[in-house]
C-alpha cells in the first residue's frame, strides 16, 4: 500500500507537471491578451511599460521558464491584474469554497445517497417513482435558473434569506447569518451531485440486490434490515465512491456560476475573472491547486476502496 | 494676461443641477448605501491602471485637482479651488484647498501633488496617464499650498484632462518609502489613504468594502454615515439584489428595466452615457475616401430602427458628435439624416457606382466589398454589425461580418489601422477627446480622419483657455465634421439607474461619474 502510494504521489507530480504546462501555454497562445491592456486607447508607451513590468515582453518559452523557475523555489508569482501573490489570493478564498463545498457535499451525501437507498429499497413503487422524477427535474435543471428562482422566491419574494454575498456587512461573526447566506447556494451546487448520487446508488442497490449472496443470506433467513445493511450496503458503495471521487474536486475547486450568481467569494469565481482577464499566474495558481485537489481526491478514493473492499489490494 | 476662471460661475450652475436633481426636502443626515462592483477592484491605487470597479470605488477616497460635474457635465474645481495659466498656456498653477487633509489627519499639500505627477510622469511606474504628462516640462511648489506646472509647448486643456481619472492626488508622506508605486500592496489592495469624501473601513477584497464619511472632506462631511461596495458579478443578481433591498444603486441594462418596474421599493433614472456606437471607416482604404460614397453608407442606415432593435430603444440618434447631455456646448446647426435608400444609391451613382449583372455595386471592374471588423462577447455591436451588413447589402455592397477576440486581433488591427470598416464605441467626455478623435495626428483617431480645417479649428481651440470660446469652437468643428463624414454616429447610449426610492440627491450619470460627488447624496427616513 506504502509502496502504491508513493508510486502514485510520484506520478501525479509529473501529471502536475503536463497539466500546468499545457495550462500556460494555452493561455499564453489564447487569442486576445491581456484584460488590462484591452482598450484601443491606451497609449502605446504606456502599453509597453506594463507588458516590460509584468515580463509579458519576452518570448513565451522565457516566461514560462522563469515561471517554473519560481514554483520550484515554492513562488507563486503576482496576480498581473492585482498585483499581489497569488497564494495569498488563494488562500483568501479557500475557505469560503471548502464552506460551500462542505456544505454541498453533506447535502450530496445526505440526501442523495439517502434517497437512493430508499428509492433501491422499494423498487417501482411510488415512492421510487417520484424520487425518481424529482432527480429526473434535478438533472436538466440548469444550476443559473435554479438559482435566480430560488433568490426571487426566497430573497425579493419571501425575503427569507440573504440574495448574494457572504455575511451581513458590518455585523459581528453570526452564524445564523453565515448559514442564511450559505443555504441557497449550497443547494443550488448540490441539485445536480444530489440527483446524480441518487440515481447511482438506486442502481447500484438493486444491482447488488439481484447477485447470489443476497440470495444466500435472505435463505439463510436474514431479517430484510441486515441484508440490506449488512451486505449490501458495503457492495453497494464501491461504485459510489467512484462517483463521489468525481465529485470531490468539483466541489472544492469551485463552482463559477454558483459563485458568480451568489456573489460567494470562492474560487470558482475567481478563476473565471482571472482567465476572462488574462491574468495568467493566477490562472496557474488556480489550476495547480485544483489539479492537487483532483489527485488527492484519487489517491483518497484508491484507499478507501481497499478498506471497503478486501478483495481490492495495491 | 493671466487667465481666472470662472469658479463661481459653475459652482452657482452645478448647485442648480443639484437642486434640479432632488426634491425641496432637506438631505438627512446618516445612513449607509450599499453599491455593486461588477469585479474585485484591481487596485486601490488611482494612479495606476485599472478597471471600472477600480474607478469607482476609487473616486470616493481619492480627489483630483478638477472634476467634471455629473448633475451639469461642467469642469470644476475639487483638490484646487482655482487654477491660472500665463498667456501662451504654458505655465499652469493650482492652488491646493488649504482644508484638505489625508485620511490619517495630516494635511494636503503642493509637495504631494508634485509627488504624484512626478510618479505619473516617471515610465517606470507604468501609470495610465503618462501621455497627459509629456508636455510637462517641470513641477514646482510654489509654498505649501500651489503648485506650478510649466510645459513644453501650450496646452489649453490641462484642468480638462486632470479631471478624468487616473490623476488623483497621493499622499506623499505614505509613498516615499516605497521605491515604486506598485511596491506598496497592502496600501494598494486594502488601506488606501485619501483625502476624498470617504475612508475605507473594512476592505474583504473579493467579498466587500465598507467605507465611513471622512468628517475632515474638504467640501464638507458627506451627508452619509457609510457605504458598502458588494462585488456581485452577475447583472441578474445585482437586480434582485435591489429587489430584496440589499443593494441601494446600480446600474442596468434596458432589458433588466421590467423586472423593477412597478415594485414600490426601486425607482428607475435613464441617464445619458456620453457615449456612441459608431461605425467607422478606415480613411486611409481608397474605396471610402470619396466623401459622396461615405454620405450614401450614411444614408443607407436605418439608425432609428436599429436603435429600437439592438438597446432597444433607450438612447438617441443624433449626427451631433458631442451628447446632447453636454448642455455648455452650443447645439450645431445641423440636420439629422434619416434613411434615405434612394438617395444612397443616387449618391454612388454619382460615384460611378453602376450594379453588375449579379446585383453588385462595381466601378472600374472591382467590387464594392469589404469586411466589418466587430469585437466578440458585446452583444449591442455583434448585432449592430449583422444589421449593417444587412443595410449595406440592400444597397448593392458585398459585406463580411468579420468578428475578433477585443483583446487580440480586434485591438491589433485597430492600433495597426489594417481594418477596412469596424464598430466601436466613442466617448466625449471633454474638450481634449475632441482633439484625440478628430485632429490628423490626435493619439486616438484610429479611423485616419484628416482635414485641415478641422485641424486648424482644433488649433485656435488649443491657443485659449476660455469656457466660451471653447464651446463655439466645438459647435463650428461639430458641423465640419457632419460636412465630412469622419464615421457614422450609429446612436447615443442610454442606461439605466435603479436604485432605493430613499436614495435622494444622486446625479442621473453612471456611479462611477457621480462618485466625486457622492457626499451630496442622502437617504430619506434615518
Amino acid at each position: 500500500m506504502f509502496q502504491y502510494l508513493v508510486k502514485q504521489a510520484a506520478a501525479s507530480v509529473l501529471v502536475l507537471l503536463v497539466v500546468v504546462t499545457i495550462t500556460f501555454f494555452l493561455i499564453g497562445l489564447a487569442p486576445g491578451g491581456l484584460g488590462l491592456l484591452a482598450d484601443p486607447n491606451m497609449d502605446p508607451e504606456v502599453r509597453a511599460n506594463i507588458l516590460r513590468n509584468l515580463g509579458l515582453d519576452q518570448p513565451l518559452y522565457v516566461q514560462y521558464l522563469n515561471w517554473m523557475g519560481n514554483i520550484l523555489q515554492g513562488d507563486l508569482g503576482r496576480s498581473f491584474t492585482f498585483n499581489r501573490p497569488v497564494l495569498d489570493m488563494i488562500l483568501e478564498r479557500l475557505p469560503a469554497t471548502l464552506l460551500l463545498g462542505a456544505a454541498a457535499l453533506l447535502i450530496t451525501v445526505g440526501i442523495g445517497f439517502s434517497a437512493g437507498v430508499i428509492a433501491a429499497r422499494f423498487p417501482n413503487s411510488l415512492l421510487d417513482q417520484v424520487l425518481s422524477f424529482i432527480s429526473f427535474v434535478l438533472l436538466a435543471t440548469p444550476g443559473f435558473w435554479l438559482g435566480i428562482l430560488l433568490i426571487i422566491v426566497f430573497a425579493v419574494m419571501l425575503g427569507w434569506l440573504p440574495a448574494a454575498g457572504m455575511q451581513t456587512v458590518g455585523k459581528p461573526f453570526d452564524i445564523a447569518d453565515r448559514l442564511s447566506y450559505l443555504v441557497m447556494p449550497a443547494i443550488v451546487l448540490a441539485a445536480g451531485t444530489t440527483a446524480e448520487l441518487m440515481r447511482y446508488t438506486r442502481s447500484s442497490w438493486l444491482e447488488i440486490m439481484n447477485l447470489d449472496y443476497i440470495r444466500t443470506a435472505r435463505s439463510k433467513g436474514l431479517a430484510e434490515r441486515v441484508v440490506h445493511n449488512k451486505h449490501v450496503l458495503r457492495n453497494a458503495l464501491i461504485p459510489i465512491l467512484t462517483i463521489f471521487g468525481l465529485f470531490l474536486p468539483r466541489l472544492i475547486g469551485g463552482a463559477a456560476v454558483t459563485e458568480t450568481l451568489f456573489a460567494w467569494p470562492g474560487m470558482g469565481s475567481m478563476a473565471v475573472a482571472a482567465a476572462v482577464a488574462r491574468d495568467t499566474p493566477l490562472v496557474l495558481g488556480i489550476t495547480i491547486f485544483i489539479s492537487t485537489a483532483v489527485i488527492l481526491s484519487n489517491l483518497l478514493i484508491d484507499v478507501l476502496y481497499s478498506i471497503i473492499d478486501p478483495r481490492i489490494r495495491y | 494676461m493671466r487667465k481666472q476662471l470662472a469658479v463661481l460661475a459653475s459652482l452657482a450652475l452645478s448647485l442648480g443641477g443639484l437642486a434640479q436633481a432632488q426634491s425641496a426636502e432637506q438631505p438627512q443626515r446618516g445612513g449607509t448605501v450599499q453599491i455593486a462592483l461588477q469585479t474585485t477592484p484591481g487596485s486601490l491605487n488611482p494612479v495606476l491602471p485599472a478597471e471600472l470597479a477600480s474607478n469607482i470605488i476609487n473616486w470616493t477616497m481619492f480627489s483630483p485637482l478638477t472634476v467634471v460635474n455629473p448633475y451639469t457635465n461642467q469642469l470644476e474645481p475639487y483638490l484646487a479651488e482655482r487654477w491660472e495659466t500665463n498667456a501662451n498656456l504654458t505655465e499652469w498653477t493650482f492652488y491646493i484647498r488649504r482644508n484638505a487633509f489625508w485620511h490619517d489627519g495630516r494635511p494636503v499639500t503642493s509637495e504631494d501633488v508634485k509627488f504624484t505627477f512626478d510618479k505619473i510622469r516617471d515610465p517606470e511606474e507604468g501609470a495610465n496617464n503618462l501621455p497627459d504628462f509629456r508636455r510637462v516640462r517641470e513641477i514646482r511648489t510654489v509654498g505649501p499650498y500651489a503648485v506650478k506646472i510649466f510645459l513644453t509647448q501650450p496646452d489649453a486643456f490641462l484642468d480638462d484632462r486632470l479631471s478624468l481619472g487616473g490623476s488623483e492626488i497621493l499622499p506623499r508622506h505614505i509613498f516615499s518609502q516605497f521605491r515604486r508605486l506598485r511596491d506598496a500592496t497592502e496600501y494598494n489592495s486594502r488601506t488606501p489613504i485619501g483625502s476624498g469624501p470617504f475612508k475605507m473601513k473594512r476592505a474583504v477584497p473579493g467579498q466587500f468594502f465598507e467605507l465611513e464619511a471622512n468628517p475632515q472632506f474638504f467640501l464638507g462631511r458627506p451627508f452619509l454615515d457609510g457605504l458598502v461596495f458588494r462585488v456581485v458579478p452577475d447583472g441578474n443578481t445585482r437586480v434582485t439584489q435591489v429587489l430584496a433591498g440589499q443593494l441601494d444603486w446600480i446600474e442596468m441594462e434596458p432589458t433588466q428595466i421590467r423586472a423593477v418596474q412597478g415594485n414600490p421599493r426601486v425607482k428607475t433614472t435613464n441617464f445619458d452615457t456620453l457615449r456612441y456606437q459608431i461605425f467607422a471607416w478606415n480613411l486611409k482604404n481608397p474605396l471610402f475616401q470619396d466623401l459622396k460614397v461615405r454620405e450614401a453608407m450614411v444614408y443607407a442606415i436605418d439608425r432609428r430602427r436599429l436603435l429600437q432593435t439592438v438597446t432597444p430603444g433607450f438612447g438617441y440618434v443624433d449626427d451631433a458628435f458631442v451628447p446632447k447631455a453636454v448642455t455648455w456646448i452650443p447645439r450645431p446647426n445641423i440636420q439629422f439624416r434619416e434613411f434615405n435608400p434612394q438617395r444612397a444609391r443616387q449618391l454612388l451613382a454619382e460615384a460611378g457606382w453602376r450594379t453588375n449583372a449579379q446585383g453588385i455595386l462595381e466601378k472600374d471592374g472591382k467590387p464594392f466589398e469589404f469586411k466589418i471588423l466587430v469585437d466578440r462577447g458585446n452583444t449591442q455591436r455583434e448585432q449592430i454589425g449583422l444589421i449593417l451588413q444587412q443595410f449595406f447589402q440592400d444597397i448593392g455592397m458585398k459585406v463580411t461580418y468579420d468578428v475578433a477576440e477585443r483583446g487580440g486581433r480586434w485591438l491589433q488591427e485597430t492600433q495597426q489601422g489594417t481594418f477596412e470598416t469596424r464598430l466601436a464605441e466613442f466617448l466625449m467626455p471633454n474638450v481634449d477627446w475632441m482633439q484625440r478623435l478628430f485632429s490628423s495626428v490626435g493619439q486616438n483617431n484610429s479611423q485616419f480622419y484628416s482635414n485641415p480645417r478641422v485641424d486648424n479649428l482644433l488649433a485656435q481651440m488649443r491657443a485659449t483657455s476660455n469656457r466660451t470660446q471653447h464651446a463655439n469652437f466645438m459647435r463650428q468643428i461639430q458641423e465640419e465634421l457632419y460636412a465630412t463624414f469622419p464615421n457614422i454616429p450609429l446612436y447615443y447610449m442610454e442606461r439605466i439607474l435603479a436604485t432605493n426610492t430613499r436614495l435622494q440627491g444622486f446625479p442621473a450619470a453612471n456611479i462611477k461619474d457621480a462618485m466625486p460627488f457622492i457626499h451630496r447624496v442622502w437617504l430619506r427616513g434615518n
